[in-house]
């Protein structure tokens, strides 16, 4: 699967959502849904945005809600500020928590996973410009 | 079982059940595989392998592994959670990098579940 980078001097705002995984380097504000996919959040990545994805991984910093469907893994220099849902969580030492945590069993994916047909309405995906 | 408070200078490891308040401001305070505990903790270092409900206070960090369960208000310099973890409540860690002496190397004082029948 390809990955959508999001570049260090990438600024962006709005709303992102698309069925391929995401690196994200540099800065995000609105929100974020990849509820298929994984977002990664390298260490210069700074994201403003509630948060959906499958799977996340955070070396960066997030400011906002997380739902995690999936995994959550919370790096050594990963910091969140917000409320965070996952089934499952792994934070490393060194990683900064500011927020409530709730380890929930899968939750039911109804809305959270849509049923993804071949062929997908318009993704309205917004991806940094170098195609 | 044991109800009330908990105080002491020297590490503690409980497997069994405990309710009230731990204060061990300079040791470490373990909570085994069967440990449960229901207590306002304040430690050095708080290691959960069993179930914890209430307010943790570590000085220096806890480490919440997988087996473990805690439902709660943690705030913290440092915290660990291992993959599997069950974690419900408030969260404040700053990553803060506290360089602490070595630990001691002594015995902890042991709580253990009581077999009844």
């Amino acid at each position: 699967m390809s990955i959508a980078n999001i570049g260090e001097s990438i600024r962006f705002e709005g709303s992102l959502s698309g069925l391929e995984d995401v690196l994200v380097d540099g800065d995000v504000k609105g929100t974020i849904r990849l509820p298929e996919c994984s977002l990664t959040v390298g260490p210069t990545g700074r994201i403003h945005a509630d948060v959906e994805a499958r799977n996340l991984t955070v070396r960066g910093r997030i400011t906002g809600n997380i739902v995690c469907l999936e995994r959550m893994r919370l790096c050594n220099t990963g910091s969140i500020d917000g409320d965070v849902k996952t089934p499952r969580i792994h934070i490393e030492d060194g990683a900064v928590v500011r927020g409530r945590i709730e380890v929930a069993k899968a939750p039911p994916s109804s809305e959270a996973a849509p049923p993804t047909g071949t062929d997908f309405p318009s993704t309205k995906a917004a991806r940094s410009p170098d195609s | 079982m044991l109800t009330g408070k908990l105080a002491g200078q020297e590490d503690v490891f409980i497997d069994g059940t405990v309710e009230g308040a731990i204060e061990l401001p300079d040791s470490d305070l373990t909570i085994g595989p069967n440990g449960k505990v229901k207590a306002d903790i304040k430690a050095r270092k708080i290691t959960v392998f069993g179930r914890v409900t209430g307010k943790m206070f570590p000085a220096e960090r806890i480490e919440i592994l997988k087996t473990a369960t805690v439902r709660g208000t943690v705030k913290t310099p440092r915290i660990v959670v291992e993959e599997g973890a069950v974690v419900h409540g408030k969260i404040e860690s700053l990553g803060q990098d506290m360089s602490f002496p070595a630990a001691r190397q002594t015995k902890p004082l042991i709580i253990r579940q009581q077999s009844r029948g």
